[in-house]
């Protein structure tokens, strides 16, 4: 069996690179679900003072190892996935100028790759939706990872505890939580 | 814009391939009349429809789809600061914000059954400038030779039913230190002032401002001369710059004349240069000799210095670098009188927006678009 690779937005990472380390380029359950991001991340990152500030650990030796392992991509695809880009960034323009181009640029790979993208934005996950790929939130992953035993609820509630601390809770949060952990969130 | 189909090279395309309506049909998992809606244009594909159709034809964006500029386009006008080149990328962005204006429009607090008064046939005559600003300043009873205060400056933006939007986007060494999007079809105005910029700029780049304004009509180059010579008129009036070239010419020290022209800047709370750029303006109106400061580039280093020596606006307004996001939303309102946060939040609210629309609607980073969200929500 392939591996199902699934591809993170910058915010995603932000929110779980720290707590689940590694947390791109390792295989997990037996679908071998695996975990990227575009390299724009990086540059993003870069540009973005506060961002730099909030998330000091981004740019340690560790992390960077772990995201240079991005996608595959082929010769054939590259000029696809420009394609794609081009498409859904005048889409989004259009109907959702909240959807920044590096929000773009994930989706346009996901879109040609045919795999499934992980956002909380919830823009960003209507876009998705048009093109017919999938879209799943942080938590919906942590899911997938908790019934994998990848990782076990104590992580789960961890990782909950800290979006709380850092008032950083993605959109609809507490009835998230309950449906897919079938708990309330930890104070 | 609005998107419509090159039914042209579709045609061609389709040919060359040897399909037809039917076949292409078939090939996009579509019925064949939604094909045919497509080419007569009655019909715009889906966005998932529309991609595979490039993909069916391999063609490229621009070779599918025409951009049809529509009568209501934001209309987007920024200072031009020396020879430096405003990129395309930078007025499309512009204008995407204005797009996301449009959202809030029906919140604004505003009459809406009267426009205020705008210039008749703004012209860049030196003369006519003055008259001009001349009156205004009669109008709020501030004489010739005394300083326009920010606080007279801000309550003509709410007059004239202009929204400040106040943002922190960093020290800007180019254009980017003010916005102005006018969107035709509500005719209202929007101003993004950077609050990250040197106090003595600030107040040039808002009478700039003002002058767009007053000059709706007038777009590109042309209104930016306008809302440049408007500026300087209505900081520095006639009667002052007459003033002060008589005095700048008893002077004999090119250095002299540089710290003559310091102090004035400094009551007036303008840069040097607006104020050596006015006199200048006024001996070329009166057939006067320039006072000539530039020859080893002496107004330019003073002007720099001077600079240097003051806070930007925010710390002036605040007293810190790091505002709290709290303060920020609260001083838009408390400092400019602007509603924009608060139909924001209305909006916010209404209509289940994320971070994201923040992001593009203030052109800042997601985190500080977060920080602000959280604060409205």
């Amino acid at each position: 069996m392939s591996q199902c690779r699934i591809l993170v937005d910058s915010n995603a990472y932000f929110r779980l690179a720290q707590s689940i380390h590694p947390l791109l380029n390792v295989e997990f359950g037996n679908k071998r679900y695996c975990l990227y991001v575009i390299k724009e991340l990086q540059s993003e990152y870069n540009r973005n003072p506060r961002l730099i500030n909030t998330f000091k650990w981004v740019n340690d030796p560790e992390y960077v190892e772990n995201r240079s392992h991005l996608l595959k991509i082929t010769r054939e695809e590259k000029p696809e996935i420009r394609r794609a880009y081009d498409f859904i960034l005048d889409y989004a323009r259009n109907v959702h100028p909240g959807v920044s181009k590096v929000d773009v640029r994930c989706l346009a790979q996901a879109e040609q790759l045919r795999i499934p993208v992980v956002t909380d934005d919830e823009e960003m996950r209507t876009v998705a939706r048009e093109y017919s790929i999938t879209a799943y939130k942080t938590l919906d992953l942590l899911k997938m990872m908790l019934d994998c035993c990848y990782i076990g609820i104590d992580k789960v509630r961890e990782i909950a505890s800290y979006w709380i601390y850092l008032n950083d809770k993605p959109k609809d949060f507490t009835a998230d939580y309950k449906k897919l952990f079938g708990e309330i969130p930890p104070k | 814009m609005e998107n419509k189909l090159i039914v042209k090279n579709i045609q061609q395309k389709v040919q060359e391939l040897g399909l037809n309506q039917t076949a292409l049909a078939k090939e996009m998992q579509v019925s064949r009349e939604a094909v045919s809606k497509w080419l007569r244009n009655e019909k715009f594909p889906r966005p998932d429809k529309l991609l595979k159709l490039a993909r069916v034809l391999n063609l490229k964006f621009e070779e599918l789809v025409d951009k049809v500029p529509t009568a209501n386009e934001p209309v987007i006008a920024f200072r031009k600061k020396g020879a430096h080149k405003i990129t395309f990328d930078y007025i499309h962005h512009a204008q995407d914000m204005g797009r996301v204006l449009t959202e809030l429009v029906s919140y604004l607090p505003f009459d809406e059954l009267s426009q205020p008064a705008v210039l008749k046939a703004p012209s860049l005559d030196y003369a006519y400038v003055h008259k001009v600003t001349k009156r205004i300043r009669k109008e709020i009873s501030i004489p010739e030779n005394e300083e326009i205060r920010f606080d007279s400056l801000i309550n003509f933006f709410n007059d004239l039913q202009a929204v400040i939007i106040p943002v922190l986007w960093g020290n800007k060494e180019q254009h980017e230190n003010a916005l102005h999007i006018y969107l035709p079809e509500s005719m209202t105005t929007w101003i993004y002032l950077n609050l990250d910029c040197r106090i003595h700029d600030f107040k040039f780049w808002m009478a700039h401002e003002l002058g767009h304004i007053h000059a709706p009509k007038l777009q590109g180059e042309e209104g930016e001369d306008f809302a440049e010579a408007f500026a300087g008129a209505l900081l520095i009036p006639q009667e002052l710059a007459a003033c002060e070239y008589e005095a700048l010419r008893k002077i004999t020290d090119v250095w002299s004349q540089i710290n003559h022209i310091k102090s004035l800047a400094e009551r007036l709370v303008v840069s040097p240069l607006t104020v050596y750029y006015e006199i200048n303006n006024y001996a070329l109106h009166s057939r006067n000799p320039k006072i000539e400061l530039e020859t080893h580039k002496e107004i330019y280093q003073a002007n720099t210095i001077f600079n240097k020596q003051f806070k930007p606006v925010n710390e002036c307004l605040f007293g810190t670098k790091y505002l709290s996001p709290s303060r920020y939303i609260a001083s838009a309102k408390e400092h400019f009188g602007s509603p924009f946060f608060e139909i924001l939040k209305t909006y916010l609210t209404e209509h289940h927006k994320s971070a994201s629309f923040i992001q593009s609607i203030l052109n800042i980073p997601l985190l500080d678009a977060q920080n602000v969200y959280e604060e409205l929500r």
